[in-house]
C-alpha cells in the first residue's frame, strides 16, 4: 500500500476526531451535555485497552497463552467494588477540585508539595515506557501495511531525522496539543476529549471484533476447529495450560494486582474515571459495562495468537503484528488497513489522554510550585498566568513525548509491547498505598506516604529500568549477573536472593513491600500538622462533609479581599474570576465590595477554586503569598498596577457601583419584607399550636373532673369518659411528638444529606403503609417511571415527607371506594413525587393556606380529621431544606394530588 | 444510600477474586478440551460472564428486595 | 355584669334550654353532661350551620359557643344571631382557647355576654351558665 494513502487516512481520522470533539463541546455549552451519559463514560474507561491490547496481548498469548489476561481480568476482579472504591474517590475529588492522581495524593497529606512533586516524577517515568510501546505499536503497523521488505529495519539503526516514529511522536504531540490545552477549565474537564475517547474505544472494539471473525471463522471453521487444529501441534498444545505456558498461581495474582490499581491509578484513568466524570452514579453502569468491554475484546486474543503461529513460519513474523499480518497474509488489504484504523485509535487515544494528564501534573504539581516557590514571581506579577499555565502544559506535552520516543529508541525496541507496558504498571502499584491508605486510614501521615512512594519507586526503578540499560552499554552485563560491587543479594532482578519469579512479579513484590512497610510504619511513628489532620478527615469522611462543602476552619487565615480578587483575576481570567466572587456573595448574602479583610472562609474557598485550576499545592502557597502577615508588599504592588487603568474604566466601575448599591437596596428591602413575614408565620405558628394543645386538655380536664366529683356515675358513662380522656391524651402525645420533630427541622444544622435514591424512600414509605391502606381498603398503586432517581437528601426525613402526604392521602380519599396513587419520575433536572387522592378535593381558596399557615381544612361532612395541622407544614419544611418544592394541585369533587419535586444530584457535589 | 447495595458488590468482588486466581484456576488449567475448546478458555470467560451478569443485576435492580 | 332581672326575660330554671356549640365531639360530650347535671335540657351543634338550624327550632335561652371552628366561626355565629330580633333574649357564653385581649374585646363586640376560656373549669362554667339564666 502506498504510504501516502495511509498517512491521509491517519489524518482524516484525526480530522474526523476532532469534528466529534466540536460537537461535543458545543452541545455540552449548550447544557446538553453529551458526555454526562454513563455508557460514554464506561467507554471512555475503555481508554484502558491500548496498543498493548490490540497488537500486544496477542504477542503476549503467543508465548504464555491465557497468560496475558490478567491485566484485564484485574479491572475485572476490581470492577465491582468500585461503586464504594471508586465513587468516593470521585466525590473528593469534586469537593476538592482535584486534578490529577498526583494532586489527589498531595491534597490528601496535608497539601505537600513534596508529595506533588514525587508522585508527579513517579507518574512521568512511569509512563514513558508505556507511552513508548504505543509510538512502536503504531510505526510497526505504519511500516508493515506499507509493506516493505519482510524485515524493515530497526529504528535503532536509521539516524532520528528519518524515524517514522519520531514524526509520529511530533504528530501526537501537536494533536494532543490541540486537543487538551486549548482553554483552560477551571475543573479540567474536557468534553470534547471524552467523546473523542469514547468514539475511538468503539472504533477499536469493532476493528479487533472484525479481524478475530475474521480469522476463527474465515480463515478457520471456528473456535472448535481452530483449537483442534492446534492441540495436534504440541508447540501450541502447551498454551492451553497454564503452568505449560510458565505462568504460576503468584505470578498470575501479582499481574492481575497490579492491573486492579493500574486501571483506577494510571494517570489518565484517573482523568477519565475521575476528573472527567460527570456524575458519581456513572460509576454504577460503568463497573459492568467496562468489564463486558474488555471480555468482548479479549475473547479472540487466543484465537489469534493461535492462527499466527499456525499460519507463520516461526520467526518469520513478530507476534506482536499478528493481528495486522493475518489479514495482510491472505490478502485482505481493506480489512488490514480497517484493522490498522483500529490500532491506531487504540494507540491515540492512550498517548492524547495520558499525556494530557501528566502535562495538568507537570504543571501543576511541578512547576507552578517552582515557579511559585522562585523570587520571580513576586517580582513581576504583571504576567498573564494562565496564558503562561497553557505554556507550561504544552511544553510538557512535547517533553514527554520525545522522552517516550528517546526509550523507544533506546530501549524499547528490544522488547515485546506488554513486558514494556507491565514496567509502567508496576511503578504506577506505588501509588495504591498511599491512595487506598488515604481514603479510609486517617492516622496515615505525609512522611509515611513519602517515604512509602519513595522507597517503592526506588526499588521499581532499581529492578526493573535500570537493568534495561544494560541493553544501551550504559552499565556492564556483570551488573546483573553478579550484583552491584559483585553483592549477589543485590542482583537487580533476583533481590535480596529471590530467584524464579519473574522480572515483573519480584519487582512488584519487593517494591510493593517496602512501600506499605514505610507508609504503615512511618506513619505510625509521625504526628500530622493540623491540615494534614483536617484533610485526613475530609478525604475519609467525605460523605459526612459532601453537602455544604469544605466548612473545616483549621487554618485561620485573613487575606485582603482585594488581593483574593486579584489573584482570581490572574489564574481563572477575569470572567471567571468575578463570577467565582458573585456566586460566594450571593451564597453567603454579603457584599465583599464592602468588605476590607476576608476571614478563613473567603480564603478558603478562594483556594479551592484555584486548586481546580493549578493543583492544590500551588494554590496553598499562592494563598499563602496573600495569606501572611505582612500582605501590604503584593497589594502596593497591584495598585500601582490599578492606577496605570485608563480612566475610562473607572467611570465605568463607578457606574458599575452605583447599579451595584441599587441592587443591593433592593436586597435589602426584600430581606426585610422575608424577615417581617417569617416573625408574622412565628406567632401564627405558636396561636396555632397554643390553641391545638388547649383543645385536647380540655375534653381531658372537663371528664375527669366530672368523674373525679360524681362518685355514683353510671359504669357505662364512667367507660366513655375514660376512653376520650386516653384518646385526648394520645392526641397531646401526637401533638406534641409533631412539633418537638419541627422544631428539630427547624433549628437542626447536623443535617447529614447523602446520595440516595428517591425512588428508593419513597417505595419503603409506600411499602409500610401498605397494610394500612388494605385494611381500609383502599386501592393503592405505585409507579415508577424512572430510576435511579439520586438526590441529596436525608433518608428519613424524605421518608416522613412520603409517609405524611400518603397518610393525608388516606385521610382525606373517598371513604367508600378510595384510590390512592404515588408515582414517581424525573422532571427535568428534579425528581418529582406525586401522591394523589379520590377525595373531596380543596378549595382552591384554601389551597394556599395549607402550607403557610398551618391550619387544618377539616371536612363539613365527617367532622374534625385526626391530626394536628402541622403534617403539611412539617412536610414543607423538609422539602425546602432538600432546596426542592411542594405544591398542590386539586379539583373539587375530584381529588388532590400533592407534587414534591428534589434537584437530582448531579456531577457538581459542591 | 442502600448499604445491601454496596455489600452485595463487595460480595461480587471477593467472589471473582478467588475464582479468578488460584488455587481455583489450576483445577482448569491442565489443558483438558471440552468440545474442542480449552476448558480454561471456556471456565474464564463463562465464569467472567457471570460476574458481569451479576453485577449488572445488582447495581440495575429497581426494587430492594431485602426482607422486612 | 349586669345584675338587674328584665321583666321579659324570666326564666323557669328547670325548663332553661342550652346550646352547646363546638366542633370538638369531645368537648361537646363534658358540656352536656355538665349542662344536664344541673337540669337544663341541652341540644348539641358541631358548627355554624347546625347552630343557626337548632336556634331557630329550638329557641334556646342560652348559647355555649366556640370561637373557632371551621366554616363559619363563633363570632360569625353570634352576629348573625344578634341581626335577628327574635334571639333578643338569648344570651350567648363564648368559649374559646385563643385568650388574647384583642379576642375578647371581639367578643363582646359582636354581643357575647362572657368569655371562658379553654381549658375551663368545670365549676366555673356551670356558675356562669346559672348566673346568667337567672339574672340573663
Amino acid at each position: 500500500m502506498d504510504a501516502g494513502i495511509i498517512i491521509l487516512i491517519s489524518v482524516g481520522y484525526v480530522a474526523f476526531l476532532f469534528l466529534i470533539a466540536y460537537l461535543a463541546e458545543n452541545r455540552g455549552k449548550a447544557g446538553r451535555s453529551l458526555v454526562n451519559n454513563s455508557v460514554i463514560y464506561s467507554l471512555s474507561l475503555a481508554v484502558y485497552c491500548t496498543a498493548w491490547t490490540y497488537y500486544g496481548s496477542v504477542g503476549r498469548a503467543a508465548t504464555s497463552g491465557l497468560g496475558f489476561l490478567p491485566t484485564y481480568i484485574g479491572p475485572a476482579i476490581i470492577a465491582p467494588a468500585w461503586w464504594m472504591l471508586l465513587k468516593k474517590v470521585i466525590i473528593i475529588s469534586k469537593s476538592q477540585r482535584i486534578t490529577s492522581i498526583a494532586d489527589f495524593i498531595s491534597s490528601r497529606y496535608g497539601k505537600s508539595t513534596w508529595l506533588g512533586v514525587i508522585a508527579t516524577l513517579i507518574a512521568v517515568f512511569g509512563i514513558i515506557p508505556y507511552i513508548s510501546i504505543q509510538l512502536k505499536a503504531i510505526s510497526t503497523s505504519f511500516d508493515l501495511l506499507v509493506a516493505r521488505p519482510d524485515k524493515p529495519p530497526l529504528h535503532s539503526e536509521i539516524p532520528f531525522y528519518l524515524d517514522s516514529a519520531l514524526y509520529i511522536a511530533i504528530a501526537l504531540a501537536v494533536f494532543t496539543i490541540l486537543f487538551g490545552t486549548r482553554n483552560l477549565d477551571p475543573n479540567e474537564r474536557h468534553e470534547g476529549l471524552v467523546a473523542a475517547i469514547a468514539f475511538e474505544s468503539l472504533l477499536k472494539l469493532v476493528a479487533f471484533l472484525t479481524v478475530g471473525i475474521f480469522v476463527t471463522f474465515g480463515i478457520y471453521d471456528g473456535f472448535g476447529s481452530l483449537f483442534r487444529q492446534a492441540a495436534a501441534n504440541p508447540e501450541l498444545y502447551r498454551l492451553f495450560s497454564l503452568e505449560d505456558a510458565g505462568i504460576n498461581g503468584w505470578e498470575w495474582f501479582w499481574l492481575s494486582f497490579l492491573s486492579m490499581a493500574a486501571v483506577m491509578l494510571l494517570p489518565r484513568q484517573f482523568h477519565v474515571s475521575v476528573v472527567e466524570n460527570t456524575n458519581p452514579n456513572h460509576v454504577g453502569k460503568a463497573s459492568w459495562l467496562f468489564p463486558l468491554y474488555l471480555l468482548l475484546i479479549n475473547i479472540f486474543v487466543l484465537p489469534i495468537a493461535i492462527a499466527g503461529l499456525d499460519q507463520f513460519p516461526a520467526g518469520s513474523y513478530e507476534p506482536d503484528s499478528f493481528v495486522l499480518g493475518l489479514p495482510l497474509a491472505h490478502g485482505k488489504e481493506m480489512l488490514a488497513l480497517f484493522v490498522g484504523l483500529g490500532g491506531f485509535s487504540a494507540a491515540t487515544s492512550m498517548v492524547i489522554v495520558a499525556v494530557i494528564a501528566l502535562s495538568i501534573m507537570i504543571g501543576n504539581n511541578l512547576v507552578l510550585p517552582l515557579v511559585l516557590r522562585s523570587q520571580t514571581f513576586h517580582q513581576e506579577p504583571y504576567g498573564n498566568l494562565s496564558g503562561r499555565l497553557l505554556g507550561i502544559r504544552r511544553i510538557s506535552i512535547v517533553v514527554v513525548l520525545l522522552l517516550a520516543y528517546g526509550y523507544f529508541k533506546a530501549v524499547g525496541e528490544q522488547y515485546s509491547l506488554v513486558s514494556v507496558g507491565l514496567i509502567s504498571f508496576t511503578a504506577i502499584a506505588q501509588f495504591a498505598p498511599s491512595v487506598l491508605g488515604g481514603i479510609y486510614w486517617k492516622r496515615a501521615t505525609k512522611k509515611g506516604a513519602l517515604w512509602g512512594l519513595l522507597a517503592g519507586f526506588g526499588i521499581w526503578a532499581y529492578t526493573l529500568p535500570l537493568p534495561t540499560m544494560v541493553e544501551t552499554g550504559v552499565l556492564p552485563l556483570h551488573f546483573i549477573e553478579d550484583g552491584p560491587f559483585g553483592i549477589e543479594l543485590l542482583r537487580p532482578h533476583e533481590l535480596f536472593g529471590l530467584a524464579g519469579a519473574s522480572h515483573i512479579t519480584q519487582a512488584a513484590f519487593w517494591s510493593l513491600l517496602f512501600n506499605c512497610g514505610a507508609y504503615f510504619f512511618v506513619s505510625l511513628y509521625t504526628s500530622r500538622t493540623p491540615l494534614e489532620v483536617s484533610q485526613a478527615d475530609l478525604f475519609v469522611d467525605i460523605y459526612k462533609y459532601s453537602k455544604g462543602g469544605t466548612d473545616y476552619d483549621v487554618m485561620r487565615r485573613q487575606a485582603k479581599v482585594q488581593d483574593i480578587r486579584i489573584l482570581l483575576n490572574r489564574f481563572l481570567g477575569e470572567p471567571r474570576g468575578n463570577l467565582v466572587l458573585n456566586a460566594y456573595e450571593n451564597a453567603q448574602r454579603i457584599d465583599l465590595s464592602q468588605k476590607q479583610i476576608a476571614g478563613a472562609d473567603l480564603v478558603n474557598y478562594a483556594e479551592t477554586h484555584l486548586a481546580g485550576a493549578i493543583g492544590a499545592a500551588s494554590a496553598k502557597i499562592i494563598i499563602g503569598s496573600i495569606a501572611k502577615e505582612e500582605p501590604i508588599s503584593l497589594e502596593e504592588m497591584f495598585k500601582v498596577l490599578e492606577q496605570t487603568k485608563e480612566i475610562i474604566q473607572y467611570s465605568k466601575a463607578l457606574e458599575k457601583k452605583s447599579a451595584e448599591l441599587e441592587r443591593t437596596t433592593k436586597q435589602l428591602k426584600e430581606a426585610n419584607e422575608q424577615l417581617k413575614e417569617l416573625d408574622r408565620l412565628k406567632a401564627d405558628f405558636i396561636t396555632t399550636v397554643t390553641h391545638e394543645l388547649r383543645t385536647p386538655i380540655t375534653s381531658i380536664k372537663a371528664l375527669s373532673r366530672i368523674m373525679q366529683e360524681t362518685p355514683r356515675l353510671p359504669e357505662e358513662q364512667k367507660q366513655e369518659f375514660l376512653s376520650i380522656v386516653v384518646s385526648e391524651s394520645e392526641r397531646l402525645t401526637r401533638l406534641i411528638n409533631q412539633v418537638l420533630d419541627l422544631e428539630k427541622i427547624q433549628s437542626s444544622q447536623e443535617w447529614a444529606l447523602g446520595p440516595l435514591d428517591f425512588a428508593e424512600v419513597a417505595e419503603k414509605a409506600f411499602s409500610g403503609l401498605r397494610q394500612l391502606m388494605r385494611d381500609r381498603q383502599i386501592q393503592h398503586r405505585l409507579l415508577i417511571e424512572s430510576r435511579p432517581l439520586d438526590v441529596m437528601g436525608h433518608d428519613d426525613r424524605l421518608t416522613q415527607v412520603v409517609i405524611n402526604l400518603i397518610s393525608n392521602a388516606i385521610k382525606f380519599c373517598d371513604p367508600r371506594e378510595g384510590i390512592v396513587t404515588v408515582r414517581l419520575w424525573q422532571e427535568g433536572p428534579a425528581a418529582a413525587l406525586e401522591v394523589t387522592d379520590n377525595g373531596d378535593g380543596i378549595p382552591e381558596k384554601d389551597q394556599k393556606l395549607i402550607f403557610e399557615k398551618f391550619t387544618q381544612l377539616s371536612d363539613q361532612a365527617r367532622g374534625k380529621p385526626q391530626g394536628s395541622g402541622l403534617g403539611l407544614f412539617i412536610t414543607h419544611s423538609i422539602v425546602r431544606r432538600h432546596a426542592g418544592n411542594i405544591r398542590v394541585e386539586s379539583l373539587p369533587g375530584k381529588g388532590t394530588s400533592f407534587i414534591v419535586e428534589i434537584p437530582l444530584l448531579n456531577g457538581n457535589v459542591n | 444510600m442502600s448499604n445491601d447495595k454496596v455489600f452485595r458488590l463487595l460480595g461480587m468482588f471477593f467472589l471473582a477474586l478467588f475464582i479468578f486466581n488460584y488455587p481455583i484456576l489450576s483445577l482448569f488449567g491442565r489443558g483438558e478440551m471440552l468440545g474442542g475448546i480449552p476448558v480454561l478458555f471456556i471456565y474464564i470467560f463463562i465464569s467472567w460472564s457471570a460476574i458481569i451478569f451479576f453485577t449488572a443485576q445488582i447495581v440495575e435492580s429497581k426494587k430492594n428486595n431485602r426482607p422486612k | 355584669m349586669l345584675n338587674f332581672r328584665s321583666p321579659f326575660n324570666m326564666t323557669d330554671k328547670t325548663n332553661a334550654k342550652v346550646l352547646l356549640v363546638d366542633d370538638e365531639p369531645h368537648i361537646l360530650v363534658a358540656l352536656e353532661f355538665l349542662v344536664k347535671k344541673e337540669g337544663y335540657q341541652a341540644f348539641k351543634a358541631e358548627n355554624g350551620d347546625q347552630a343557626l338550624q337548632l336556634m331557630a327550632a329550638q329557641k334556646p335561652d342560652i348559647v355555649v359557643l366556640d370561637v373557632m371552628m371551621p366554616g363559619m366561626n363563633g363570632f360569625e355565629v353570634a352576629r348573625k344571631i344578634r341581626a335577628n330580633a327574635q334571639y333578643d333574649h338569648t344570651r350567648i357564653i363564648f368559649l374559646t382557647a385563643k385568650g388574647t385581649q384583642e379576642d375578647r374585646f371581639q367578643g363582646y363586640a359582636t354581643g357575647g355576654e362572657v368569655y371562658i376560656t379553654k381549658p375551663f373549669d368545670n365549676d366555673e362554667l356551670i356558675n356562669t351558665i346559672n348566673e346568667v339564666i337567672e339574672f340573663g
